[in-house]
Formats: C-alpha cells, sequence, structure tokens
C-alpha cells in the first residue's frame, strides 16, 4: 500500500491507495495550517512542517498519521539575533540524524529521533551568509541530498542562493554553482545568487545530480563541481520540481513558460520525462487534463515512490498520478487548498 | 494567585490539547501566559517570536482591553479573569 501525504495552505491530506486504481483519502490533519513538507524520523515517526501567517512554524510528529504531537524544541532562531523561523521546508534523515532546511535560509539538525535540534552553523553562518537574499517564495534552506553510500557528503539547496555541498559531515560548506546561470546579470560569476529550486540526486551515485533551477535544467556527473544545461525538447527550461523514477530512471519536470509569467506554456499543462538522464526530453504519456490549466507545480510538490509511481500535485488543488513510470496518468476526483507538499510517506 | 482563564483560537488549540479555554493561576498578563506555557510548553513559539515580544499578527485582550505591548503584559489580574489570545485580523 502506499501512503501520499499531500501538504496545503490549509492543513494535511493523506492518500491511501486502495484496491486498483481507488484512493482513499484522510484528514485534514493541521486543519488551516500550511502544511510545508513530510518527513519521517529514524525511528519511523511521521513528521511534518507546519507554518501559519499569524503563530510562525513548527514540526510535529506522529507514529499513525492521526494523533499528531508537536516538537517543542524544535528548529529556533536565537532570541534576538534578527532571524525569524517562517517555515519549515524540508527535513530529511542520514542514518540516525535529521536535517530541516528552514526558512529564514537555515539548516538544523537532531541527533535524538527529531526531539530537540540545534541550528548547523558552519552552514547557517557560512562566510557568504551576508549575501544571500530571498527569492519570491522567501530565503529559504529547501532541499537537503544524503550520499547514501556516505552519510558524510551532503548537498543542501537554498533559494535564491545556490547549492552548497559538505564532505566531511557538515563541518565545511562550499558552494557548487559553476555552470549555472545567475539570475542577476553579473560580469563574472557572484558568490550567490543562484535561484536553484530542486535537486535530485542518483541514488546508486549520489554524485549525480538533476537541478530544476530558476534559470533552466542542469545535470551534473560530479557533485556539483560543473554543471551542464540540459533543455533539449522541453517548451520552456522554467519550472519548480523535478524528480527521478529509480526503478527506471526516468527524470520529471513540469516546465512553465519563464520566471515572469510562471504558467503551463500555452496554458498546456505537460509532464516531460528524460529516459536518457536528460539527454533529451518528451512529453509524458497520457490522461493529463487537456484543457487549459494555468496552475503550476511547487517545488516540493512532486514526489515517486521508486517503483514507476510519480505523484504530484498543482497550486489548484488537484492531484495527479501515474503508477507506470509516467506512460499513462489519472487525476484524483478531489480539489485540495494549494498544494505545497507531496510526499510518499509509505510504500 | 488569582484563578482566571486564557482562552486560545482554534488553530492553537490544535497544537495544544484540543481546550480552548484553560485555567490557570497568576497575577499578570504575563504570569497568565507563563502558567500557559507551562502547561503547554508547545505554544510559546506560537504567540512569541525570536523578538521576545508577542508575533505581530496575535492579538492579545484582557477584559477586553489590548495588552500586546511589554508594559501591557504586567497588567494584574484578579480572580475571574480573561485573557483571550487571537489570530488579529490580518489580510481582506
Amino acid at each position: 500500500m502506499v501512503t501520499i501525504g499531500v501538504g496545503t495552505e490549509k492543513g494535511a491530506f493523506f492518500l491511501r491507495s486502495g484496491a486498483g486504481s481507488a484512493w482513499d483519502l484522510e484528514g485534514p490533519a493541521h486543519r488551516g495550517w500550511r502544511v510545508t513538507t513530510f518527513g519521517r524520523s529514524p525511528s519511523g515517526d511521521y513528521l511534518l512542517g507546519a507554518g501559519s501567517n499569524w503563530f510562525g512554524a513548527s514540526i510535529h510528529r506522529s507514529k499513525d498519521l492521526e494523533a499528531w504531537e508537536q516538537v517543542v524544541d524544535g528548529p529556533a532562531w536565537p532570541e534576538g539575533g534578527g532571524r525569524a523561523l517562517k517555515n519549515i521546508w524540508t527535513i530529511a534523515a542520514a542514518g540516525d540524524v535529521l536535517f530541516a532546511g528552514v526558512d529564514d535560509a537555515g539548516l538544523f539538525r537532531s541527533d535524538d529521533d527529531g526531539i530537540t535540534w540545534r541550528g548547523v552553523e558552519s552552514f547557517n553562518e557560512h562566510e557568504t551568509r551576508p549575501g544571500w537574499s530571498p527569492g519570491a517564495g522567501g530565503l529559504a534552506a529547501h532541499r537537503i541530498l544524503i550520499d547514501p553510500a556516505d552519510p558524510s557528503r551532503m548537498w543542501v539547496a537554498v533559494s535564491a542562493v545556490g547549492v552548497f555541498r559538505t564532505t566531511d559531515g557538515a563541518a565545511t560548506w562550499t558552494r557548487r554553482d559553476e555552470g549555472i546561470d545567475t539570475t542577476v546579470p553579473a560580469d563574472e560569476a557572484p558568490l550567490v545568487g543562484y535561484c536553484v529550486h530542486r535537486i535530485v540526486a542518483d541514488p546508486s551515485d549520489a554524485d549525480r545530480i538533476w537541478r530544476q533551477d530558476h534559470s533552466g535544467v542542469y545535470r551534473t556527473r560530479d557533485g556539483g563541481d560543473h554543471w551542464e544545461k540540459i533543455e533539449h525538447g522541453l517548451p520552456a527550461g522554467f519550472g519548480f520540481p523535478i524528480v527521478r523514477d529509480a526503478a527506471s530512471g526516468a527524470l520529471f519536470v513540469v516546465p512553465q513558460e519563464s520566471d515572469e509569467q510562471r504558467m503551463p506554456v500555452n496554458g498546456e499543462f505537460r509532464v516531460y520525462r528524460s529516459s536518457d538522464d536528460g539527454d533529451s526530453w518528451h512529453q509524458s504519456g497520457t490522461g493529463l487534463p487537456r484543457g487549459k490549466i494555468y496552475a503550476g507545480v511547487l517545488r516540493d510538490a512532486m514526489d515517486v515512490d521508486g517503483v514507476g509511481g510519480v505523484y504530484l500535485g498543482t497550486t489548484a488543488g488537484t492531484v495527479h498520478v501515474t503508477r507506470d513510470g509516467g506512460e499513462t496518468w489519472a487525476g484524483l476526483p478531489h480539489v485540495f487548498p494549494r498544494i505545497n507538499s507531496i510526499a510518499v510517506l509509505d510504500r | 494567585m488569582a484563578a482566571i482563564s486564557v482562552r486560545i483560537p482554534t488553530l492553537l488549540a490544535q497544537v495544544g490539547d484540543g481546550r480552548t479555554v484553560i485555567a490557570v493561576e497568576a497575577d499578570s498578563v504575563s504570569g497568565a501566559l507563563e502558567a500557559l506555557f507551562s502547561a503547554l510548553p508547545q505554544l510559546r513559539v506560537h504567540i512569541f517570536d525570536e523578538t521576545g515580544g508577542v508575533r505581530p499578527h496575535v492579538a492579545l485582550f484582557h477584559q477586553g482591553r489590548s495588552v500586546r505591548d511589554a508594559a501591557d503584559l504586567a497588567t494584574p489580574l484578579v480572580a475571574g479573569d480573561v485573557v483571550t489570545v487571537l489570530q488579529a485580523v490580518s489580510g481582506g
């Protein structure tokens, strides 16, 4: 059975695969709260990030997706330090350690299954920090990749700053954006200002990373030392999510018409798939709505189950699913609030 | 110490223990909040922010009067008083 978390502007919903193509719907949990991301703790507890424009952000945990308990000693910036915790954008586990990426941009870690958290000073006070500036979605550390073969190697994506890599267990960090177009005019590559939207890695070779950036779609084969643009066949380079189906190695993106428009090109809502590591892209299958759609998919709102399932949620609140690696898509009958996050929680 | 009530909005009750009215004993508004946080420590980050003050879009009332500023937080309480935490009207 597959369980999908749907994090929306007004709560969390859960979809469980039933018989055939049916999905059972549960929730909402955290009704009225903006649910921004999901995760699992090393012990297996479910985690989610919830926030509110009125009441700030926090992490919550559950053993059954029904009863939730707020983490009291969660990520928090020091009082009087000038930074505010606005959203929990990502939660990732590296062995027995949990990491959370947040807005205002920063990285926090927990060594006790998510009970208590502390800032990762080497990252949060990085020498480039004075130059960090927000994108339209805020100044957010929103994606953490961890090498399954060597958890001391990690990559953290920050908008609108760039990708940072550590190879020594988060002791030191270097920015890795060579080859990426900057989002601001510059005579030479600036220290920061690279608006990464999403990165995804090959779990069998963590140095192979694909990147949906503000400035286009890229890949690296050397852990971020060099990036190359890979947009052959795409109607536009702009977009937010990028995922990779481990079973087939296929990549999926949802192109949008420029950073100014941020809508499907010509109102045609299409997922594009690459079956050759990004060398070329083609429309993914059939079954997506044929009418004009001007909704998008946010950076955390597409996920995979590793065996051909790809799940995406739109800013219009609809969810679309393929279980055969992108050959055929189906829409769910529900309409949710604006979807921030889609996560495969069980499979 | 006076027996008083703290009313909190539904959103906070959800991350608390479900109650929207919490009975505490306190001599001041700030004391009432500390008593609330003693019972439900997870609520602190939702009412105070990193400046150490009440969040900009959280309203605090005592007997119908706004008491969100630092000086007002010292307002003394008597038995039966009600301190209300509200989601401020911020938006259209």
